[in-house]
């Protein structure tokens, strides 16, 4: 994670104990920040970060592979603490918000879909997996793959982790999902597309 | 030809890597993907060799009558004003000479880049470095998942950018690069032969992405390159 830190030239990190380090950027309010190893950050691991360290203005999973349940995200967020990457973290920094930040892969996603005119209801059970309501009273399962082209195995790693969607959502605004991908989600019973044609579903379902 | 059918992705995808992004003809070799339009547009015109219909230019060369007009054999890559030059004055581009054009296409490009074999692995390491060094620092700022402009947001102007930069920067380079190192492979290790061979296999997926638009296929930029001629 330091050696993360260290490619961002404006960035100065020191430790002060623990997993809590403190981030200083120019200009901006230094941000008490917790690094996590965990791989997945639920209630109990983030309550306990907070008993911990007080005064944390962000928690920080720096593994590729963590995963933060909805209720977290909620418990975070209503405490004014923000959750995510490591790169969530270092632009939080320099842009002077890091109790306000949110899962930086996630964050335009996550506005998008609650905007959405025929969305009604939007529960997020993960960082990544969404059930909304239609007005249409349609239900959805949606779950998101950030990677630039989403593979086969992505898809079904997804359902592995997570139960089954109705909607694989290839979020990368570089990607598109490979033909085997597209495949295995049809085997499973599920869409695998990008924003452009869950839009035209959501107009209809 | 606006009469012609739909040419197989496969078909256009090795038109294009074969042309290695330019124009075919040997006295224009044009850049395909212009700079001036910002690599959103080609140019790239697929001009038959022998017409589809019975009127077309060069329709006396027709091989027999069973002869399928859209096979690869019978394209090639043209720019515009080359594709009308030729459909224009038959007479003068015979099928031959469009053959031959195609056949000898890769080494009529490396002279014109000034291309060529070099004495040692120094100076063919330095005529490609400049060329990874751009690449690289465009990866650094653009790639699609890791790049400093990058985000995930659907309306990113960043991810056009990074389509459009592949096009028109990162690809050629990588055609001139395979054009240096080809023309260089004596030089080579067994190694690098061997990495030389990835990178040619992930610049052709690259092109299937980017010209094509077909995923899924790329394999990733071998990091062994950065080192070739070192
Ligand atoms: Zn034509
Ligand atoms: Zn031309």
């Amino acid at each position: 994670m330091l050696a993360l830190l260290d490619k961002e030239p404006n960035i100065s990190a020191q430790h002060v104990e623990g997993e809590l380090i403190r981030l200083e950027a120019e200009n901006q309010p230094g941000v008490l920040a917790v690094i996590s190893a965990a791989h997945k950050i639920d209630i109990a691991t983030a309550v306990s970060y907070r008993g911990k360290y007080p005064k944390m203005d962000f928690l920080c999973g720096y593994r590729k592979s963590c995963i933060w349940p909805g209720d977290t995200i909620e418990i975070l967020q209503e405490a004014r603490i923000g959750w995510g990457s490591a790169a969530t973290l270092t632009s939080a920094v320099l842009e002077g918000k890091a109790n306000i930040a949110s899962h930086k892969t996630y964050f335009f996603w996550d506005r998008l879909l609650r905007q959405y005119w025929s969305v009604q209801k939007v529960i997020r059970e993960y960082d990544r997996i969404y059930q909304i309501t239609l007005k249409t009273g349609t239900v959805l399962r949606i779950g998101m793959i950030a990677d630039y082209e989403p593979t086969a195995d992505a898809v079904r790693s997804l359902w592995d982790e997570f139960g089954s969607v109705d909607i694989v959502l290839n979020i990368n605004p570089n990607g598109n999902p490979s033909a085997e991908a597209v495949n295995a989600g049809a085997e499973l019973g599920c869409k695998v597309i990008k924003w452009e044609e869950l839009k035209n579903y959501l107009k209809t379902a | 030809m606006t009469q012609r059918k739909a040419i197989p992705a496969e078909t256009k995808l090795r038109l294009f890597s074969e042309a290695s992004g330019h124009c075919q003809n040997p006295d224009c070799l044009e850049p395909l993907f212009p700079v001036e339009l910002g690599g959103a547009k080609h140019i790239a015109e697929m001009a038959h060799v022998v017409p589809h219909g019975e009127a077309g230019p060069r329709r006396e060369d027709r091989p027999n009558d069973s002869f399928d007009p859209d096979v690869f054999e019978n394209l090639i890559l043209l720019c515009p004003t080359c594709h009308t030059k030729i459909d224009k004055d038959p007479a003068s581009f015979p099928r031959n000479i469009l053959l031959d054009w195609k056949e000898n296409h890769l080494a009529n490009l490396a002279t014109k880049q000034g291309i060529r074999a070099y004495v040692n692995r120094c100076i063919a390491r330095e005529a490609i470095a400049g060329f990874m060094a751009e690449n690289k620092a465009i990866w650094n700022r653009f790639a699609p998942e890791h790049g400093t402009d990058f985000n995930y947001d659907p309306e990113s102007e960043v991810a056009k950018g990074w389509s459009k930069r592949m096009r028109s920067v990162i690809l050629p380079n990588n055609y001139r690069i395979q054009a240096i190192i080809r023309a260089n492979l004596g030089l080579a290790t067994e190694d690098e032969r061997r990495i030389f061979a990835e990178f040619q296999e992930h610049v052709r997926g690259l092109a299937e992405r980017h010209v094509c638009n077909v995923s899924g296929r790329a394999i990733r930029f071998p990091k062994a390159m950065e080192d070739m001629f070192l």
